[in-house]
């Protein structure tokens, strides 16, 4: 997958698990290798980056006698999946052209 | 000079012995937010420890130290990173004992590479100007479209005085709504394109970062 455009859906990702609740890195990197590879030294500087944008918050909470941060979506975060999704919207349009050109030509 | 992966010899790091080196590492290539850095990978560690694997197994998981250190690079601005590369070069050289030699073919070959790094730089520059200038020049378009409809509403005022006749008056209220609605339906495009531009200028950036990376 171009680099790039694997950039842009991790950060859709990241939003898209935090919209269902707070989380931590490595329960992220679980949620998301679903989906996706993702690596700790790819995830880490995508919070910093989304934090940088004010798309995510991090608190810092006690578990089992030690901190772990965890991360929240803020609401600029919510308007980047949407952007994603209808962006998407037009891609998948345009994904459905080409691929019916090519089944008509076959 | 760090260990760029997990292993130490045949065998792998256990936590405190990765979090040395990543430290080391960090250092090494002047990062600020070292202590972020590592405070994360050590959650990891942790979270991964926690989650059933052995400290070892848990190291290898989260990458190695080169990695970490290379995305940690990118963050850093421009000229750091030139500077950076050139201090490199210039250690690698002491290191083998041709300081001598490194200083040398750079005084002598300061003729070739001073005006190449510097056309270099002009051309990052000038295309890193050209691209904002796009964005700049969108905004400019609404502006002045916004101040010709401005233009028009003043001049149909201008009825009052009686220094235009009602006609003309009529006719300029026609014209300042007809340009205010371009304005308001190119707005959206706008600032979609603008936000498209963006990007460009994040990956144009990205990708000259990358070549001193």
């Amino acid at each position: 997958m171009d680099a790039q455009l694997r950039r842009g859906i991790l950060d859709a990702c990241v939003l898209a698990v935090l919209e269902r609740g707070q989380s931590y890195g490595y329960q992220l990197v679980k949620d998301i290798n679903v989906f996706i590879p993702i690596t700790e030294s790819t995830l880490y500087p995508i919070l910093k980056r989304l934090g940088a944008a004010g798309m995510l918050e991090v608190t810092s909470q006690e578990h089992n006698g030690r901190l772990r941060r965890y991360y929240n979506i803020t609401d600029q975060g919510r308007e980047r999946v949407t952007e994603f999704l209808n962006e998407w919207e037009e891609i998948m349009d345009v994904y459905q052209y080409i691929k019916e050109g090519r089944s008509n030509n076959e | 000079m760090f260990i760029s992966t997990s292993k130490r010899g045949d065998r792998i790091m256990n936590k405190q012995e990765f979090l040395e080196c990543l430290s080391a590492g960090l250092a090494n290539a002047g990062i600020a937010d070292s202590e972020g850095t590592k405070e994360f990978y050590e959650e990891m560690i942790l979270d991964r420890i926690e989650d059933g694997m052995s400290e070892e197994e848990a190291v290898a998981a989260v990458g190695s130290v080169e990695d970490i250190v290379n995305q940690a690079k990118l963050d850093k601005p421009m000229t750091v990173l030139v500077k950076d590369k050139i201090s490199e070069s210039r250690n690698t050289a002491k290191s083998k004992n041709l300081g001598w030699l490194w200083i040398t073919l750079a005084v002598v070959g300061s003729p070739i590479w001073l005006p190449l790094s510097l056309a270099f730089g002009v051309i990052v520059f000038s295309i890193y100007v050209a691209l904002w200038s796009i964005i700049f020049s969108l905004f400019v378009v609404e502006v002045a479209l916004a101040v010709a409809a401005g233009g028009c509403l003043v001049m149909a005022g201008s009825v009052i005085v009686g220094t235009v006749p009602v006609a003309t008056a009529i006719f300029a209220v026609g014209a300042a709504l007809f340009i205010a609605g371009i304005v308001i339906l190119l707005w959206f495009p706008i600032v979609a394109l603008a936000k498209v531009m963006v990007e460009v200028v994040k990956k144009f950036g990205r990708a000259v970062k990358k070549l001193f990376v």
